[in-house]
């Protein structure tokens, strides 16, 4: 049941957020649900109901509490950027991730990604693509 | 007029009584037994290497495929990342900079020991020697044994905490200077500066209007306790790439002046730009506590009021960053695109305004001739619209016994994971030795960006999913196919998984940016004229041949790993599982992988790398092929096609002017 919940909702926000659908970040997203035996981590469940191109700042800090590490990469024109916060989190076997969270240019989240030590990052909900300009 | 007689009239701008004082100086330094000036060249000291071309047929080299941390991918393996990956370098060390994003590395040799100044963009990081979580400012390593770096100390950035936008922070840029290199106009103020160092950091970023950014200067004689001296221009917006010239403390910052700033004796208002919003602010930070404003400038229609008649846009793109040597000064505006490139005299830059005859207002106000005046030559860069000037490196040199100036120019990578429709952003040559019509050499027609100094995007190194594409019709690049160049496809990322025959893992794949960023700017002469050393975001650190410099050719690369293991160096406190961000590219998709932003070089040759995405600082140093071109060792070339000699063993390996 909670596989299906969290798979349902993770997809929503995937599809929700972008223009275009994307099978391979769904799929990609639904294998690793699949792969967590249905039972993702508390911090996973809070970083699944962000919502991406609502969320601000203020509403990822309740969710998730004080970021570990943030960044924002601008060297030219910092409002084409957004900021990066990281959260640092183990699951129930002890293994660390990351939490990734990107916010757009107009301060809501655009991106929540699930980072693992080693491996293959997944997109848990994205909004739009991130452009650099300079 | 050779880089000898360019030394001289350097110091013809100088007030008289600096020159009186300057004796005096010299004498306050011999009587104190000084600290040795760390560096003899650009930007610490005046000398300017000699090069020595040749026209030598070299074999083409292809480099090696990176390593990958899934050599296969598959269901168990689906990694895209790059791992470790070396040819003709080797890693000696590396510190995680607490996870902090790096824009600028910088190696200064303080005394007897090296000491690098690592400048973040914006951000927060816990600080590994307090447990505090600082924001973003910049690393103080101790460098001198390059395999084991010893992090000496953090300055935080502003704003003072880290609740909130940090939208406007950052301190990417940084210069030090030895206080007995600075000249001096008075024998207390020598004795006041002797055996200090001082550092000039930009604070601050795009903060828009009214402007709450500056540069700052502090005191780094003792490199654990810092002092901060003063604060320059403290209203300013889109502060970026300076310059400090130690031999004559000139110092070239890039910003603009905010609307805060009005009323201040150095705020100059109203110039402007398309694009990146920036010009130059020139000071003299001969005594760093105490700045003297000199002057703003930049490219012909920025002044207010002013006309455009130069480049590609109007009003001109903005700089990025200007880089000095001898007499002359070197402007890269554009950044990433519509890039523009001028070559002016230094002399007439600094002193325009105080000669007779100067309009009134001329400092902050130039005339549309006044603009002019010290403008030797200028171009625009192959794809025109498509590229832009970020770099411009001069190298003075010869070629069978005629002088033969050229200047390393690169654009900057702006788009993640090669953006549909965007350039493959890279370097080029030209020879400026007529500098009034600059030349472009070394074309490749085959490449994307018609340039030798180029890094294909597939892992065999070919190129994958390019395009045609043309910019702005212009006749000031130096090639007759100036609007052309080749741009990536809609497809040219792979999806994933990749597929191994129609659209396999490459460079595009990383999460992040993969082109050119910049080069070193550090005269280091050994290498001068030798190595073209670059940064190239995911494909690393990137070094090429340009001995001949009408056939550059690749000769070593370093891509680090991807730090999966945490951000505290030497098992810090700093926790976590790994250090390097992810950074976002076509549809979502996020890969924490390398970032390398800028290299440099000190002066015992060893390279350092700063990385965008948190991975930290790695210390390489050149073997193989590339140490041997270094230190004209090698004899790979084909004699039969060389016009005259290989001047390898007759270059100035040791430092200064040799002319």
């Amino acid at each position: 049941m909670w596989l299906i919940a969290v798979s349902l909702f993770g997809l929503a926000a995937v599809s929700m957020a972008q223009d275009t659908p994307q099978d391979a970040q769904a799929d990609a997203l639904a294998a690793w649900l699949c792969a967590t035996g249905g039972v993702a981590d508390g911090p996973t469940q809070q970083a699944l109901k962000i919502k991406v191109g609502r969320a601000t700042r203020e509403d990822v800090a309740r969710l998730l509490g004080k970021p570990w590490r943030t960044s924002n990469d601008a060297d030219c024109e910092a409002t084409q950027y957004g900021a990066i916060w990281e959260y640092l989190f183990k699951d129930a076997d002890g293994t660390p991730f990351r939490v990734h969270v990107a916010f757009g240019t107009d301060g809501t989240v655009s991106l929540v990604a699930r980072i693992p030590q080693r491996g293959r990052s997944v997109v848990l909900a994205y909004a739009a693509e991130k452009e650099h300009e300079h | 007029m050779g880089a000898h007689s360019r030394r001289h009239h350097a110091f013809d701008s100088l007030p008289i009584h600096w020159a009186i004082t300057a004796v005096a100086v010299l004498a306050v330094v011999f009587l104190f037994r000084a600290n040795a000036v760390a560096q003899d060249y650009p930007p610490y000291g005046p000398n300017l290497p000699t090069a020595h071309f040749d026209h030598a047929h070299r074999a083409h080299l292809i480099p090696p495929r990176p390593k990958l941390k899934c050599p296969t991918l598959s269901a168990t393996c689906d990694d895209v990342r790059t791992a470790q990956s070396e040819w003709n370098t080797e890693l000696l060390g590396s510190d995680s900079l607490d996870g902090r994003s790096t824009y600028q590395p910088l190696v200064v040799r303080q005394g007897d020991r090296y000491i690098a100044y690592m400048a973040h963009h914006a951000g927060c990081a816990i600080n590994r020697l307090n447990g505090q979580t600082e924001v973003n400012g910049t690393s103080i390593i101790d460098v001198t044994d390059p395999r084991h770096p010893i992090y000496l100390h953090h300055i935080v950035g502003f704003p003072a905490d880290c609740n909130g936008s940090l939208d406007a922070a950052g301190n990417q840029m940084v210069h030090v200077c030895s206080g007995d290199s600075l000249p001096s106009n008075s024998r207390a103020e020598a004795i006041r500066k002797h055996g200090h160092y001082y550092m000039l950091r930009s604070n601050g970023n795009s903060s828009g209007q009214p402007g709450s950014e500056s540069h700052q200067v502090f005191d780094v004689t003792d490199p654990r306790n810092p002092v901060l001296l003063t604060t320059i221009d403290p209203n300013e917006t889109n502060t970026h790439k300076n310059w400090w010239e130690c031999y004559s403390g000139i110092a070239y910052l890039v910003a603009n002046d905010g609307t805060a700033s009005a009323g201040r004796p150095d705020s100059a208002q109203g110039w402007q730009q398309s694009g990146s919003n920036q010009h130059v602010k020139i000071y003299n930070l001969h005594d760093p506590a105490n700045p003297e404003y000199i002057r703003d400038f930049g490219l012909v229609g920025q002044q207010p009021g002013g006309v455009t008649v130069e480049g590609l846009v109007s009003p001109p793109t903005g700089i990025h960053g200007p880089i000095s040597a001898g007499d002359r000064i070197y402007a890269a505006y554009g950044v990433g695109a519509n890039g523009v490139v001028q070559i002016l005299d230094r002399s007439k830059v600094l002193t325009g305004c105080t000669k007779p005859g100067a309009s009134a207002n001329c400092a902050k106000s130039p005339t549309q001739a006044e603009m002019l005046a010290p403008q030797l030559g200028w171009f625009t860069l192959p794809g025109t619209s498509l590229q832009g000037g970020h770099t411009a490196f001069p190298i003075y040199g010869e070629e069978n016994g005629k002088r033969r100036d050229v200047l390393l120019v690169t654009s900057e990578e702006g788009g993640n994971e090669c953006s549909a429709g965007s350039a493959p952003h890279a370097a080029w040559l030209y020879d400026v030795t007529d500098e009034a019509h600059p030349k472009y050499i070394g074309e490749d027609p085959n490449d994307p960006a018609r340039t030798k100094i180029d890094v294909p995007d597939g892992f065999d190194y070919t190129w994958v999913g390019i395009v045609p594409g043309n910019g702005v019709a212009d006749t000031h690049c130096g090639t007759a196919n100036c609007s052309q160049s080749g741009v990536y496809g809609p497809s040219v990322t792979p999806q994933d998984p990749p597929q191994p025959n129609s659209n396999p893992n490459s460079f595009c794949n990383q999460g992040a940016r993969f082109g050119v960023h910049s080069s070193i700017e550090l005269f280091y002469p050994p290498y001068y004229g030798k190595l073209a050393i670059t940064a190239w975001f995911t494909g690393g650190l990137r070094v090429f041949d340009i001995r001949n410099p009408d056939d550059a050719r690749p000769i070593a690369y370093f891509i680090p790993d991807p730090n999966d293991t945490g951000c505290g160096a030497q098992g810090g406190p700093s926790p976590g599982p790994g250090c390097t961000f992810g950074n976002t590219g076509r549809d979502g998709h996020t890969v924490n992988a390398i970032h390398t932003n800028n290299v440099e070089v000190d002066d015992r040759g060893l390279i350092y790398l700063a990385d965008r995405a948190g991975t930290g600082m790695h210390i390489v140093k050149l073997t193989g092929e590339a140490a041997d071109v270094a230190h004209g060792d090698d004899h790979d070339h084909d004699h039969d096609h060389d016009n005259d000699h290989d001047h390898d063993h007759d270059n100035d390996d040791h430092g200064g002017d040799g002319r």
